[in-house]
This record gives C-alpha cells, sequence and structure tokens, in this order.
C-alpha cells in the first residue's frame, strides 16, 4: 500500500520534472516535445494526486493525508538526490514502482 | 523597487538564519532524536528490556498503586504498547502530600527504578526548554530561535526566485551551486513540514510567548478556566466517604475498545480510587487521530459508562491539531520515519545555510585579501555546533553504557558528559585548521555511532530481533540506525578529507565542462562561486 502510494508520487514527481527543459535534456539529451511535455506535466499531477489514495484508503482521511504529505516529501527527495547520479535509473523507477506496488497489492491486505 | 525588497528579504533571511542557527541546528537536530523519544529511553534502560508489554495484569498494578499511593485523589495511568513495555504512574499531591509518579512493571505492578538516567527525555527537554537555564527562560529563548526560523523560512521563500523552476535541481560538485541547491531543495521539498514545526512550535507554547490575550479574556484569576477550556476535564466529585472497591478494569477497557470500533486504549485515570463515588477515565490511544486530544469514555464505580467526553470547541481542537501534528505521536513507524527524513532535511537545510555563509563570505574575504574574525568566529561555532552536536549526542549514549553502575547521580553525569563533549566540540576548531576540524569531528561522531552496535556487544546488550513485531525491533533497530548515522557521517568525514579545492585557473577552462542546454544560463550568473566555493574544505 505505501509502496504503491510513493510508486505513484515519485512517478508523479518524475513526470512533472521531466516536463522541464533542463531535466528531460540532461536524461535524455534533448528538450521535450511541447506535446510531449504537456503530457508529462499532465501524467505527473495525476500521479501526485493519485498517490492520495492509497494513503487515505488504508490510514484514513486525517492521518492518511499526513502520511501522503510525508511521502510526497521523501519521493520528491529520493527522486532529486538520484537524478544527478543515476538519470536512467531514476526514471526507470518511476515505471517500476507503482507496478511493483500494484503488484503486491493484494498481499499487503 | 521590486529588487530591493527582494534584496532586503535576502538580507534579513541571511541574518535571521545565521545569529541563532546553531541553537536552531541543536533544536532541530535534538527534537528529529525526540521523534523516537521512547526507542531512545528503552534502548538507555537496560533492566527493562526483558519486560513484555503484553504481559500487562491490571489488577496487580492496581494493588501496587493502592500500597504506593493509597491516599491520592487519582491514578493517572498510562498503559503499555509496543513502543514502551512499562506503565507510567502519576497522581496529584494535595493536603501536605507532594505529587508522586512511578514506572511500573506490567506484569508484577513493581515500581522500576526511573533515575538511572534521564534517557530520551534529556534531548526531548533540551529541544524546547534548553538545560541549566530555567524552564521559563529556556523556552524564550527556543521561542526567539523559533520566530527567527519563521522568519527566515519566509523570507527564504521570497528571496529564493525560481522555486518551481528549480524544484528538482541539484548539481553536486560545483561548489557554492552545489550547496545553495542543497540547501534550496532541502528546504522546499519539506516546507511543509518546516513551516508546520516552526509555526506549531510557537503555537504550543503560545501562552508563554503571547500571554495578553488569554490574560485580557480571562483575566489572571481564571487563567485555569482557559487551560479547561482548552483540555476539558472530568469534573471531581468528592469522596463520599464510603469504601467500596475498584470494578475490574479489564472488562472497562474491553468496552471502550468497542465503543470505539477498535481503537486502542492508550490510559485511564481513576478518581477516587477505593471510594464508592469512583470515577474511571478511559482514554483512547494517540494512534489513528491527529489531534492530541484522545477520545475518553467515563466509567462510575458500579462500570456502567456515565458520559462521553465531547471534543472542545473548534479552537482548541486546531490547537490540539497543531500540537499533535507537531509531537507526531498517532505515527507508527513508517510515518515516524518520514517525520525523521524530513527533521533531517530541516538539519541539513540549516547546516547548508550556515555553510554557505562561510563560503560566500570566504570569496569576499579572499578578495580583500585579510583576516576575518567574523568569518573564523562563524567557521569555527560551524565544526562545533554542527559536526560537534552529533559527538556530543553519541558521547551521551556512550556514557550510558560506561558509567560505572554505582556513581552517586549517575544520570546528572550522563549529562554532564554530554555538556562537556559539546564545548570541547566548540573549542577544538579554534585549535586546528578548518578541514582538520570538519573531518576530526565528522570521524570522531561516526566512530562513536558507529561503535554503538560494538558497544552493546562488549556489554552483553546486543539484541537480535527476536521476531516481527515492532518491539522485537527497537534494540537492534536502535543499533542499526546509530550504525546507519555513523555511516553517514564517515562518509561526510570522508568526502571532506578527500576535497581537494579546484586549482585557481578554473575560470577559463569552464565553458568546456558546461552542458550545452540551459545550464549555461544558470551558471553564466554566480561567476564568484569559483575557486573559493569548495569551502567546507578550505
Amino acid at each position: 500500500m505505501s509502496l504503491l502510494a510513493f510508486g505513484l508520487a515519485y512517478a508523479g514527481f518524475c513526470g512533472l520534472c521531466l516536463a522541464m527543459n533542463r531535466h528531460h535534456g540532461d536524461v535524455f539529451g534533448a528538450p521535450p516535445s511541447p506535446r510531449r511535455a504537456r503530457l508529462l506535466r499532465l501524467g505527473g499531477w495525476l500521479g501526485v494526486a493519485a498517490s492520495w489514495a492509497p494513503c487515505v484508503a488504508h490510514h484514513g482521511i486525517t492521518v492518511g493525508s499526513v502520511l501522503w504529505v510525508g511521502l510526497l516529501g521523501a519521493a520528491s527527495l529520493s527522486l532529486v538526490l538520484l537524478l544527478p547520479y543515476r538519470p536512467r535509473l531514476s526514471v526507470g523507477l518511476a515505471l517500476g514502482m507503482p507496478l511493483g506496488g500494484a503488484l503486491l497489492l493484494p498481499f499487503a491486505g | 523597487m521590486k529588487e530591493g525588497f527582494r534584496q532586503s528579504m535576502a538580507w534579513l533571511h541571511t541574518w535571521s538564519g545565521l545569529l541563532l542557527g546553531w541553537l536552531l541546528f541543536a533544536i532541530f537536530l535534538t527534537g528529529t532524536a525526540s521523534y523516537f523519544r521512547e526507542e531512545i529511553d528503552h534502548w538507555m534502560r537496560p533492566d527493562r528490556h526483558a519486560l513484555d508489554a503484553r504481559a500487562l495484569n491490571l489488577e496487580k498494578v492496581v494493588a501496587s498503586l493502592e500500597r504506593q499511593a493509597p491516599d491520592a485523589p487519582s491514578w493517572t495511568l498510562t498503559l503499555p504498547d509496543e513502543r514502551r513495555p512499562v506503565v507510567k504512574a502519576f497522581w496529584p499531591g494535595g493536603e501536605g502530600r507532594r505529587f508522586g509518579s512511578a514506572t511500573l512493571n506490567p506484569a508484577t505492578g513493581d515500581a522500576l527504578d526511573e533515575d538511572a538516567t534521564r534517557g530520551g527525555e534529556f534531548f526531548y527537554a533540551f529541544h524546547f526548554q534548553l538545560w541549566h537555564v530555567s524552564p521559563i527562560t529556556g523556552r524564550i529563548i527556543v521561542g526567539l530561535a523559533t520566530l527567527s526560523m519563521f522568519v527566515a523560512l519566509i523570507t527564504g521563500i521570497v528571496t529564493h526566485k525560481k522555486i518551481f523552476k528549480d524544484f528538482f535541481t541539484l548539481r553536486p560538485r560545483k561548489g557554492q551551486r552545489s550547496w545553495l541547491d542543497g540547501h534550496n531543495v532541502s528546504a522546499v521539498l519539506s516546507l511543509p513540514f518546516h513551516l508546520l514545526i516552526t509555526f506549531s512550535g510557537l503555537v504550543m507554547l503560545m501562552h508563554i510567548y503571547m500571554p495578553w490575550p488569554g490574560l485580557a479574556q480571562y483575566g489572571q484569576k481564571q487563567r485555569l478556566e482557559l487551560y479547561s477550556e482548552l483540555s476539558p476535564r472530568v469534573q471531581p466529585i468528592p469522596r463520599s466517604g464510603q469504601a467500596a472497591p475498584l470494578p475490574a478494569l479489564e472488562p472497562l477497557l474491553e468496552r471502550a475498545r468497542a465503543h470505539w470500533n477498535g481503537v486502542a486504549v492508550g490510559g485511564l485515570v481513576v478518581h477516587n480510587p477505593g471510594d464508592a463515588n469512583a470515577r474511571i477515565e478511559v482514554l483512547g490511544s494517540d494512534g489513528g487521530h491527529v489531534s492530541r486530544m484522545a477520545p475518553r469514555l467515563v466509567f462510575g464505580a458500579d462500570g456502567q459508562v456515565l458520559e462521553e467526553v465531547r471534543s472542545p470547541a473548534t479552537v482548541a481542537t486546531l490547537y490540539h491539531t497543531l500540537y499533535g501534528l507537531h509531537m507526531g505521536r498517532f505515527a507508527e513507524p513508517l510515518l515516524r520515519w518520514l517525520y525523521i527524513v524530513c527533521g533531517l532535511s530541516g538539519c541539513f537545510m540549516i547546516a547548508s545555510g550556515l555553510v554557505l555563509w562561510v563560503v560566500k563570505r570566504a570569496a569576499q574575504s579572499a578578495k580583500q585579501a585579510k583576516a576575518d574574525a567574523g568569518l573564523r568566529l562563524v567557521r569555527a561555532l560551524n565544526v562545533g555546533a554542527l559536526a560537534g552536536l552529533p559527538v556530543a549526542m553519541a558521547a551521551y549514549l556512550w556514557a550510558n553504557r560506561l558509567l560505572p553502575a554505582g556513581l552517586g547521580e549517575r544520570a546528572a553525569w550522563e549529562v554532564h558528559v554530554f555538556f562537556i563533549t559539546w564545548s570541547l566540540a566548540l573549542l577544538h576548531p579554534w585549535l586546528r585548521p578548518h578541514k582538520r576540524a570538519w573531518v576530526e569531528q565528522l570521524g570522531l561522531g561516526a566512530a562513536l555511532l558507529g561503535g554503538i552496535p560494538l558497544l552493546d556487544l562488549a556489554c552483553g546488550l546486543l539484541s537480535l530481533p527476536g521476531g516481527w513485531r515492532y518491539a522485537d525491533w527497537i534494540l537492534g533497530g536502535f543499533d542499526l540506525a546509530c550504525l546507519g548515522l555513523g555511516v553517514l557521517l564517515g562518509w561526510l568525514a570522508w568526502k571532506v578529507a578527500r576535497h581537494r579545492p579546484p586549482a585557481k585557473p578554473v575560470r577559463g577552462e569552464r565553458p568546456a565542462k558546461v552542458a550545452p542546454t540551459h545550464r549555461a544560463r544558470a551558471e553564466a550568473a554566480p561567476a564568484d562561486g569559483l575557486a573559493p566555493a569548495r569551502e567546507i574544505a578550505g
């Protein structure tokens, strides 16, 4: 549950990050096309917003929301710390973690 | 005009951050450690390691209290939980009796030694009222620091020009640029936490910092009324004088749990114990709700529910919610660790701000080619406060294990060791070259913290987790966390030691290294961040 929320938040931030010319350039060598930037930004916001759901579903609206804010901080921090050193890995994780979180969901109870 | 405003805010940011920055760092670091205050406490009291919270026997606990405090008007009990396997008891004084407190073995009700150590309470108390000064003075000093933190945060937001554009930006190995990036990132990404902690820190002690609204509304005499409106209490009723046994407590707790749909019971208050007018107030645990006010259910001596204490007025609820958010007592392990991450990023924000001041100042000072007393002072304080505090905190833990058992005032000596170590750490940078001082103190901190598991091994206290419950992991987890922090400090020491300031004529070769895209623009501006920028080493 937490991994899913963290993964979604991380992926969301990654999308928002890659929508920016500078970071897209760092990872892929060129700025994104306007269409691609728009999609990344939209997906990014969706990911960040969606990560709220598992938190609240599992911990209730008050504690879940506090947890969500904490997870947002941790997710963005991990992205920022990973990005300059392992740009490819940091983008790969954005795809892997929500998937892993979703796959583990049936076992999380 | 706009530029002028931003510049004046930058000035305010610099000085509000600098003047009390070292104290703020100490408050933040000890406060962050306080999120694990129960765990630190448990680690520091080996006589309690074998206790099990699940072995609670309320009959024996009550029998023990009847022996220890037979005439007390009430007993307040905090029940054991997975983080702390003991019963805490408190009873108020009155009519020539002092208030009393005890820590009890949950299974037998026997009183445990409370004075062996200050435990985690020391860091907790230090972070809001310091030590060796009166609590009120300490709280006022901490309040001033908190206020300057709040000012620094807000002016920092104003000064930081590109909050969203630089949201994900961290450019390592670029001297001053990297420090500024690190400072910004640690501030912006945990900004909700920083604002919350600082603001709620002020609100929690508002009756000390701003007593006047309360005084105007309630007057000097009715101040107690303010507190009871903030935290409604069960009204005391007179004793009947007729002796009556307490009802069995276990079924009452069971009923409260059922009434709250499974919310655990955190504690209970027995009013008028042993009297026909006894009242048993059952309190919900801290888990599951953010507000500091736990749900409460009041039972009579016959075991019937008398009332459910309702939540207080809206403003009071807001107060308790801020209070609860600050304390984070509701946080289960994952959220607790997130609190730690945010707290440490706050520590890094303060530390990097202080280092940045030195980096910038050293650049100016190198141009003027003259000794700078202010720079020397800040450098020395930086080492002693930023690297020295972890050393002192680790020394406090070592003292807990190494001071002889028979030493008089052993608990006080643990605190003395903390302050003596910290004082030495503050002196040491004056005697050593700046870079050596950083390396030595960071290295010492790494050795002390990383050595904690070895120390436990040597004392025969190393405990491997026996199961998967949280309680099984406290001691082993504590050792692991110390090891992790030791590795972190060791890595920092290694980075500083290995660091070589770049050769002087970097300016010429710079453009070749710059990536072709948008970085060029960002880097062209702060051209002053060159040679002296790797200051932490210089």
